[in-house]
Formats: structure tokens, sequence, C-alpha cells
């Protein structure tokens, strides 16, 4: 009980120190975590940045170098795979390829011993669940990679595991069954109150499916939040420049005020608002980097009312359906800035346009 | 530039007959001593084109004494070495393979090291040992000896098995709940089992030609179908040789149907072709 002290008791899976090493390389540094009861967690990060290695480790199929793992509030840091009722989807799905899809589903349940009279029944129910029934007597060869991705899925969900771990589970789909099965998962994991931690380096994905994103590199977990959080509150450049696209620019502080920050881009003076969080170590003088989202930069051609305003010129124009891309020229800044079609006039190449963006959606890391 | 075109001309004409050459001599030898196998019993000599026709040479071979005490021990004794040289085998490339044990490497090296040594050498080295031991003589010693020099065909043929094996399979099934032997047993069996079969064909076909090392073993009570057939050819040169080779032949051939039957042809020689 005294490993247990640690953990708080909402917390369905902890990670308390995690490291791992691969001969020299370290895939895993020193990482913390905690998944609550009931959350759909998203591992998100870069390929090599060691999110499926964590993943493996929650299974049981690495064993971490140091630090500890706890399901349910017990410490499972030794414990072998098949003791601790986990269900796993694998990126190749890993159908047992000689086994219908019945007999799939079954065997986490007759390795359990499960009474062969409520197996059927049950094994219907999870095949309805993931809408396939029907299909019982194929085997995987038969079967789309749609179809067998529910499968891998029916047979992770049947035994109601503690946890269910994802792999890049979508990856290997075309977009279009991607796009519905994303949907599926979610709304499935949510109907069984399923505590999901799922791998992707897919930020669509992340951002879409998940209560709660852990931004990992190069071994190390850089932030958890929700994706609101993530995507307009990154607190790294990492963060910002992996999820979503930004403008970076650097800048010096020119003067702090109560609730803004003065920064300097080259001559243009940008106001930031100031955050607790982010800027209580700021001097001035200091060089930083900043960023925007290019949805946060509107365009117009009147000049508006408000802080940072500047004037520029549409230099590139791309067209994407919905939206266009621009990139603005301000003096010797360049912004890329995004507007959704129908929104605002039409604004093409070589106009004269005033940009204009809120000192809240500026945010500012080190350089 | 008609000097280098000649030239061409006759280096081309030269490995195509070269290459016939080789072609005839593969086949021919097999031709002659399969048609003499089939000698009327008048043929006393070995002699081809053969002289009468019939099954007799067939008929004296399977009721010689000599011919059915040689079976008596080759049968078994390839049985016994490739299954046993197969479990060996299985658990090292296990080791090797799935559970990276320090050490299993070295392992490996040593159990294929039979290989490169000549198998007069081990002959010679196990015929000391056995005396030493007081085995000699016994079906036992020859047991241990044709595991030895089964052992590097087993391992390969496992070893190229578990490369073709998904190890996300043996992932899924832990964590759907099953232990190690539950793996082994419904995931890691079913998928191995050509290379079982194919292993234990090929260490029961070695041990079952091998002459080299099994001619310091033997004794005159204890010995192979193959050192019977050799022997005849130093003293009886029959058509009865030719009866043998051709009783061979067809059982190998029966092997490879079974072979392709259950794994492929193709697959198996792959196995074999593998370092």
């Amino acid at each position: 009980m005294m490993f247990d002290s640690k953990v708080t008791s909402l917390a369905e899976v902890s990670l308390v120190e995690i490291s791992k090493k691969f001969g020299k390389t370290l895939a895993i540094d020193n990482l913390s975590l905690e998944v609550k009861k009931g959350t759909f967690f998203t591992l998100l990060g870069p390929s090599g940045c060691g999110k499926t290695t964590t993943l493996r480790i929650i299974a049981g199929l690495l064993k971490p170098d140091h630090g500890e793992l706890y399901i349910k509030g017990s410490r499972v840091t030794e414990t072998a795979t098949h003791l601790r009722n986990i269900g796993m989807v694998f990126q190749s799905y890993a159908l047992f390829p000689y086994l219908s899809v019945y007999d799939n589903i079954a065997f986490g349940l007759r390795v359990r011993h499960f009474p062969k009279d409520k197996m059927a029944p049950l094994i219907e129910e999870v095949l309805d669940t993931v809408n396939l029934s029907g299909l019982e007597n194929r085997l995987p060869e038969e079967l789309s990679g749609g179809q067998q991705q529910r499968v891998a899925l029916a047979r992770a969900i049947v035994f109601k595991p503690n946890v269910l771990l994802l792999d890049e589970p979508l990856s290997n789909l075309d977009l279009k069954v991607r796009m519905m099965m994303r949907r599926e998962i979610k709304d499935l994991t949510k109907r069984l109150n399923t505590t999901t931690i799922n791998v992707t380096h897919d930020q669509g994905e992340a951002l879409s499916m998940s209560d709660t994103i852990g931004v990992m590199d190069r071994g190390r977990l850089i932030q958890v939040g929700t994706p609101a959080e993530i995507y307009d509150r990154p607190t790294n450049p990492f963060v910002a420049n992996f999820i979503g696209e930004t403008n970076f620019l650097e800048a010096r502080i020119a003067g702090l005020e109560e609730d803004f920050v003065h920064l300097k881009v080259l001559d243009l003076l940008v106001y930031a608002k100031r955050d607790a969080a982010c800027d209580k170590t700021r001097r001035i003088g200091e060089r930083v980097l900043l960023s925007v989202r290019p949805e946060k930069i509107t365009m117009t051609k009147h000049k508006p009312e408000g802080k940072n305003v500047f004037q520029g010129r549409v230099e590139e124009a791309d067209y994407f359906g919905s939206f266009t891309k621009y990139a603005v020229k301000i003096d010797e800044v360049r912004l890329n800035c995004e507007s959704n079609n129908g929104s605002c006039g039409s604004v093409s190449r070589g106009d004269e346009v005033y940009v204009c963006f809120n000192p809240e959606d500026l945010f500012i890391s080190q350089v | 530039m008609k000097g280098i075109l000649l030239v061409t001309r006759a280096a081309r004409l030269g490995v195509k007959g070269f290459t016939g050459f080789v072609l005839f001599f593969l086949a021919i030898p097999l031709v002659a001593i399969l048609s003499d196998s089939f000698a009327g019993s008048k043929a006393v000599i070995l002699s081809f084109p053969p002289k009468g026709f019939g099954f007799s040479w067939y008929y004296t071979l399977l009721t010689s004494p000599d011919f059915a005490q040689g079976l008596w021990v080759s049968l078994p004794l390839g049985v016994t070495a490739s299954v046993c040289s197969l479990l060996v085998a299985l658990t090292l490339v296990i080791a090797l393979k799935r559970y990276s044990v320090s050490g299993s490497d070295i392992l490996r090296s040593y159990a294929l090291s039979p290989l490169i040594v000549p198998e007069v050498v081990i002959g010679v080295a196990m015929l000391q040992l056995f005396r030493a031991l007081g085995l000699f003589g016994s079906f036992f010693a020859l047991v241990l000896a044709h595991v030895v020099i089964t052992m590097p065909y087993s391992i390969r043929i496992l070893e190229a098995t578990f490369l073709g094996v998904d190890a996300s399979l043996e992932d899924a099934a832990r964590t759907l709940g099953a232990n190690e032997f539950t793996v082994f047993r419904r995931v890691t069996l079913p998928s191995i089992q050509a290379g079982l079969v194919a292993s234990f064909i090929f260490g029961f076909v070695t041990s079952l030609n091998d002459i080299a090392m099994t001619a310091f073993l033997i004794t005159p009570k204890v010995t192979t179908v193959s050192m019977v057939i050799f022997g005849w050819s130093t003293k009886l040169y029959t058509p009865i040789l030719a009866a043998a080779s051709g009783v061979i032949t067809f059982a190998t051939f029966l092997f490879l149907i079974v072979l392709d039957r259950t794994i492929g042809i193709d697959k198996a020689t792959a196995f074999v072709a593998y370092r």
C-alpha cells in the first residue's frame, strides 16, 4: 500500500518516472502520466518519439528500466501481460489468420475459461456493437481493412478490459474509412466507458478523438491537456509547430505592463497578453519566439480598431476550397494567414490589406 | 571487329557445350542405374544397357537379411535423431528469436559448427569418445552422433521459419490473456508447423544418407542401410546395388511429394538455402 499512496484514486492507469533504454538510446526519459477512468487519452508525437514504446510498457510487452506502473491502483510493473486484463489493438490488427472472426473474438474468453453457454450471446452482442453481424464465420483474409480493424476492436473489448490500448489502429486505412472509424471508436469507448490509451502521429486524429492529449518528443512527455488547450495554449514551440500550422517570429521584449507584454518584431511593436504561467520570468531586452496561428489572424481592407493592426501586401493566395491560405508581407515580416471563403470579401494577390490579431492569441516561448 | 565476334561466338558455344555436358552427367548416371535396377535375374554384373527385364533384383534386395538389418537400424535412427535435433533446435531458436537469452548466439554458432568440421574428423572424434565411454557399437551412440550432424539443418530451417512468424500475433495473444505456454501452443506452433515438417524430413534424409561419419561408428551387428549398400559396392558388383539406389530414389521422391503437399517444395528448399 505504500506504493499506492503516490497514485490518486481517480487514475485508472499511472506511470511513475518510467525510463527505457534500447542499447544506448534513451527511448523513454523519466515519463510520468496519469489517465483517469473513462478517459480517451492520446499519446501524440512524431515517429521515434517513444509513444509506442510507452504503450508496450503499459501492456507489459516491454519492461521499463526504471519506474513504476499502476493499473486500477495496483502496482503491475512486473506483472506478466496476460494477467493485466488489457485489450490492445495493433497497427497490423494481428488477427489470427487461421481462426474465423468468431474464434478470434472468442480467444480472450476461452483463455479466461468463460462459460461456454454465455459465450455465443456475448460475441453476438459485441459483433453487433462493431457492426459485423453475420460475418462470424469469415476468415480475416476475407475481410476489408476496415472490417479487420473492427474484429480487432471487438476482440480487445469483449472481455471488458481495465484499459484499451490502441497502437496507431487507423494508420492502415484509407481516408474515408479512417474518418468513419475515428467516430465509431470514440462513440464505442464513450458508450462502454472504457479507459482508452491511443497512440498516433496524426494530429487531426488526436484532436478529434481525445479527451486528453499527451504530446511526446524524444522520449519525454512535453505537454498534457485537452485538445483545445494543446492547440490554443501550447507551452512549447515543439507542440505549437507539431500540432497545426503556426507563424514563428523572432522578437525582443521591449516593455512589460500589468496586462501586456510589448514585443519588437523587427520594427513592429506587438502586444501580447501577459500570462502568469508563461511570462513571470521574462525580462526586458530578452529575445523570445513569438507564435500565432494562421487562422487567428484576420484580414480586412479597411483599418480595424484595436491592438496589433498592421498594414501589408498579399504576396500569395492559395485556394483550398472551403478556405484560402495567404502570405502577407508587412515591412520585412511575413505572416501566413488563413480565412474561410465567404466570410470576408475576396482578397487577391497584390492587394493592400490590414492584418490584425488578438493579444490573447499570441504565444511566447524560449528561442 | 570480325575477330571479336568470332571469339564471342566461340565462347558462347563453349559455355553452351559445357552446360550441356554437366546436365548430361547429372541425368545419365541416374537413368543408367535406374534402368539397371530392372535387369533380369541372369544379369550378374552391373552393366549398361541392362540385360533382360524384371523385378528380381528388387526381390533379392528386399529379402536380403543385411538390407533388412540396415533398415531396422536406419529407420528408428533417422526418426529418433531428427526428432531429438528438432526439439533441441526448437528450444535454441526460441531462446534466440524470442527471448534474446544471453549467450544463445554463441550456442547457435557452436551447434552449427558440424557444417564446417569435416565429417571424417567428427567420425574419428566420436569413435574415440564412445570407446572411452563404453558406448561404441550401441544404437544410442549412433543417435547422439546423428543428432550432431542433423542439428545444423534443423536450426537453419527453424530460424527461417521464425522469420515468417508474425511476432505481433504472439503479443496479441498475450494481451488477450494467454500465458506463455498457451501462446506457444495456440499461436506459435500453428505458424511453424511447416518448418517442423521440413526440419524433420531434412534431418531424416541427412541421417539416412550419411556415410562419412557413420562409417566410423558401425559394427557388423549395428549398421545402417547406407553402410550396407556401401559395403556391397566393394564386394558384390551386382544389380542389387542398382535396386538399392532405386529404392532410395523412390523413397526420396515420396518424401519430396509429402514435402510439396505440406509446405511446397520452393519454400522447403528456401529453408535450406537460407543462412
